[in-house]
């Protein structure tokens, strides 16, 4: 089974061309649906060379759960909708010439190391009847180790994302300190307007502030 | 001319070197969280490129193991970020990563 290389170049321009998006689209919350859009066409190209479990999972956590996280941070960070001014830093220039050169070197070592690795291509019966048993094979018997580090891997950052995003104690002591003193001042300035109004409803009386300075 | 792993390679690149353009130049530090995913993408491209067109003496498909690990690690990774950036945005009220500069002298 070989690729078709007109299906190849459409799926590969979708993926280059949302991914320039995600980078350089100044709304934020534009350039999180971009990510999305890129990371579904790199699943309809994991589906195109073959690797049909991998474009399941692709689609699944990628494209499905990845964004509703990073959408959720969008939301709930202040000021990242509506920021005014470019999203660029002032040196951009030097972070593009930084890029092209990560890129020089990488497509250098393809273009010298393209004759050394051994071609090969999938065994007849993967290409017949998919590779999803395999895959669920070889995990769970060569690389059950790796599979089962991962797993602590998962519950460690779930364990981690939990205590950087509740509030710790010290904190929401400020906080409540914070809100009663809040409190009492807003009780304070009541009492002191209240009083000022009865005095000056009163005739003869000069409605001052100076006699309730002890209750500031 | 047939679609080879060149091919894969190369498009490999081309989503990297976006990546790290985005990480580099963007301010939000969400965007820049977008483009490691980008990166994260590049390198499982061109690790399922090995897998179908490469040649492994271990199992053919080992590069798409692989791929399904770093699927993994980013997950863990997505998540701890974003923890840590609205931990960032309640004691800073920012997260443009040139305004959260409390280490700089």
């Amino acid at each position: 089974m070989t690729i078709n290389p007109v299906a190849f170049y459409i799926i590969a321009t979708l993926i280059v061309g949302s991914a320039a998006a995600v980078v350089v689209v100044r709304n934020i919350v534009h350039a999180a649906f971009s990510l999305i859009a890129c990371l579904f066409f790199i699943g309809v190209l994991y589906l195109a060379v073959g690797a049909d479990f991998l474009a399941a999972a692709q689609i699944l956590i990628y494209a499905g759960a990845i964004p509703v996280l990073i959408i959720f941070a969008i939301m709930l960070t202040r000021g990242s909708m509506t920021r005014a001014g470019s999203g660029f830093i002032g040196l951009w220039p030097l972070a593009g010439l930084v890029s092209l050169g990560v890129g020089a070197v990488i497509l250098g070592v393809v273009a010298v190391s393209r004759d050394v690795w051994r071609h090969g291509t999938y065994p007849q019966d993967l290409l017949d009847s998919g590779t999803t048993a395999t895959v669920g094979r070889i995990l769970l018997t060569r690389y059950a180790l790796p599979f089962e580090v991962a797993s602590v891997l998962l519950l460690a950052a779930l364990i981690g994302a939990i205590v950087l995003a509740r509030r710790d104690e010290q904190e929401a002591a400020m906080e409540r300190t914070d809100a009663e003193r809040r409190e009492r001042e807003e009780r304070a300035r009541r009492r002191r307007e209240d009083r000022a109004r009865a005095r000056a409803a009163r005739p003869g009386t000069v409605a001052t502030l100076d006699d309730d300075a002890e209750e500031t | 001319m047939t679609v080879g792993i060149t091919h894969l390679l190369v498009l490999s690149a081309l989503l990297f070197i976006i990546g790290v353009f985005g990480l580099l130049a963007r301010r939000n530090a969400i965007a820049m969280l977008m483009s490691v995913e980008l990166m994260f993408n590049a390198v499982n491209i061109a690790l399922i490129g090995f897998a179908r067109f490469g040649y492994s003496s271990v199992h053919p498909l080992t590069g798409m193991i692989f791929a399904l690990f770093v699927i993994t690690v980013a997950a863990a990774e997505v998540a701890l970020a974003v923890a840590m950036l609205l931990l960032a945005n309640r004691r800073h009220g920012t997260v443009q990563a040139d305004e959260l500069a409390d280490l700089q002298g």
